[in-house]
């Protein structure tokens, strides 16, 4: 599945009453939840009648999202820096996970080429990336042999402690 | 005013912080670490990033990870919280250096107060009341004799470099100074290979009263009435309340001019708390300068109207106080109730109590994992009447209605307490706990008549 699958998908799932969405094609799994919205009715404080609160009397709809989407409801303008995470694409092999918080780049230097490329071999403790954090740049490397299968980071893009940067296989 | 602040703290006093940049449209970004993933700070603010693993030391101390997130995401401010970052002064420093504002003091200020000795030379020279003790170290045991004279019985003599209650006597009488400080002497050259002393005046069973205040940067300074915070279980605060019980009208005005002294002295600003001890006697000692907002800053805005993270912000982008002196009135009585977990487990069914002049500040929610890596405060409580004795009242009800299942916490013991005599009546100090949690507990097991 490439990338513009997977956006034309999830386009089409959110759009769709569905919640949840497993899909798996050859060696590529795909998992797409949402969070359910819940409708609640309130009384409006006239009727005073607790037992039936849908009788014609004037109900209140109150819609909440679910915690684990906490963006709906906070303010949502220009979120430049980062794009709200509600898929988790799950792909077969080894991730290399960023070990500190920071901006991540490809290459040595803007001029220079990337450190690998996506069908690239690479042997345990190569460079594969960097991370950069209050002027220090940490270099990342591959925690075992293998090919680049997919590169996740962006270059200049932070990634936070834990993010998955590339998947080896 | 700052369109973003970054959240360097965790658990109720982020989700505080979220919910007062909320009111004043400020956008939030929460710092976690991965233990924190599932958090209510983390699914509110407008971003969250993980900043490292469960561990402090590895997450919500790593200055220099909170500071790139805070200039990658374009963070005006940091609030630190309390704990954690919110004084150190080193943290504050490399704020100030990557052009983010520390909500907050200055790292100087921090600095000078974190210095307990230098903080109390500075108290004296402008004439607050310190706790009496020597000038500086006590060579000879006639020495310590003249200095006992000038001071007071009872004594306590110290080691300059000691700890643990080692090197550490406590003398009621001239008879045994004597001998008392040649044995500190030699203990504290035993245990720390230095036997430099000093003295202090022991004050006996003393109330721990604290005066919160506000300063903005133009040199304004205001005090918003005190809180008694003296039941303490091995120096852990379980309950604050406000106003502090048995404190004359002249003495709060007193005390409360005085701390305003002290802000002044320091050059402070933000939102702060000057400490005291008091006797029994009603005298009152300056003991330390806290630099940041506390836990049970709930009950000071319950009793005054004012909200004192909005103040701290206003005050850290440059604005001088909204309030005069007399502005402030306060009304009504607050107290606060810390709800503890015993052990970290998982929350089964929650259900916090509401109502009239009932406040619940807390990170919890149904299903939420509490975690073993950071502090057990789970829940405050906080209950207001006009009069303490209804706050009381509100208090007992709202712990009688609140269900935390799936951990053991404290709350049937701070319930209990509401039906203490002493408690009830405002004649209590920090021996209180030592003295009567026994008494207490066996209410627990045995209801409160002794089961008849």
């Amino acid at each position: 599945m490439d990338i513009k699958e997977i956006v034309q998908l999830m386009e089409r799932f959110d759009a769709s009453k569905a919640t949840k969405l497993q899909l798996k094609l050859g060696d590529t799994e795909l998992v797409l939840e949402s969070a359910p919205m819940q409708n609640m009715f309130a009384q409006s404080a006239d009727t005073g009648n607790a037992s039936l609160p849908m009788t014609g009397s004037a109900v209140t709809v109150v819609q909440q999202a679910a915690p684990g989407n906490g963006n709906v409801i906070a303010s949502d303008n220009g979120r430049a820096v980062k794009p709200s995470k509600t898929a988790e694409v799950e792909v077969e092999g080894t991730p290399v996970k960023a070990p500190l918080v920071g901006t991540f780049y490809c290459a040595p230097s803007p001029e220079e080429k990337p450190f690998v490329s996506v069908g690239q071999s690479v042997k345990k403790g190569d460079v594969i990336g960097i991370i950069e954090a209050m002027k220090l740049m940490n270099e990342i490397t591959a925690p075992e042999d293998g090919v680049v299968k997919n590169i996740f980071a962006e270059n200049g893009n932070m990634v936070e402690y834990g993010e998955v940067l590339m998947v080896l296989e | 005013m700052f369109k973003r602040i970054l959240i360097a703290n965790r658990g109720e006093i982020a989700l505080r912080i979220i919910r007062c940049c909320r009111e004043m449209d400020i956008e939030t970004v929460q710092v976690y670490s991965e233990a924190d993933k599932q958090s209510l700070p983390v699914m509110l603010a407008t971003y969250s990033v993980c900043i490292g693993p469960a561990k402090a030391a590895d997450s919500y101390l790593k200055e220099d990870s909170i500071i790139e997130v805070a200039r990658k995401m374009n963070c005006d401010a940091i609030h630190p919280g309390y704990g954690f970052l919110s004084e150190n002064a080193g943290f504050a420093k490399k704020c100030e250096e990557n052009g983010i504002t520390f909500i907050g003091p200055s790292a100087k200020i921090i600095e000078k107060m974190g210095d307990k000795q230098a903080a109390r030379k500075l108290m004296i020279k402008h004439k607050v009341p310190v706790v009496p003790g020597s000038k500086g170290l006590v060579k000879t045991a006639e020495e310590a004799e003249e200095i006992a004279e000038t001071i007071g019985y009872p004594v306590l003599i110290k080691a300059a470099f000691g700890g643990g209650g080692k090197g550490m006597r406590k003398v009621f009488s001239k008879e045994e100074l004597k001998k008392s400080f040649e044995t500190a002497k030699a203990e504290a050259k035993a245990a720390f290979g230095n036997d430099a002393m000093y003295m202090e005046k022991l004050i006996l069973k003393p109330r721990h009263i604290e005066f919160q205040i506000l300063a903005d940067q133009h040199g304004n300074v205001v005090y918003l009435g005190e809180r008694d915070c003296s039941i303490q279980r091995r120096n852990q605060k379980l309950l604050e309340e406000t106003p502090a019980w048995n404190l004359s009208e002249e003495t709060r005005k007193v005390m409360g001019e005085t701390a305003v002294r002290a802000a002044k002295a320091a050059g402070y600003f933000s939102a702060g708390t000057i400490e005291f001890v008091v006797d029994g006697e009603g005298n009152y000692y300056f003991i330390e300068m806290n630099t940041r907002i506390q836990v049970e800053h709930p009950v000071t805005e319950e009793v005054t109207g004012i909200d004192l993270i909005k103040e701290q912000i206003r005050i850290a982008a440059g604005m001088t106080l909204a309030m005069k002196q007399e502005d402030i009135v306060t009304q009504g009585h607050a107290i606060e109730c810390r709800i503890n977990a015993e052990q970290p487990g998982k929350i089964d069914f929650l259900h916090f109590p509401a109502g009239c002049g009932v406040r619940v500040d807390s990170h919890l929610y149904s299903g939420y994992e509490i975690s073993p890596y950071y502090d057990s405060m789970l829940v405050k409580v906080i209950a207001t009447g006009r009069t303490r004795l209804e706050a009381i009242r509100k208090m007992r009800r709202a712990l009688q209605e609140i269900i935390i299942d799936g951990v053991k916490t404290n709350v049937e013991f701070m319930h209990l307490l509401m039906y203490h005599g002493d408690f009830i009546r405002g004649r209590y100090n920090t021996a209180f706990w030592e003295e009567n949690s026994e008494t207490i507990a066996k209410w627990m097991e045995e209801g409160i008549n002794g089961g008849n």
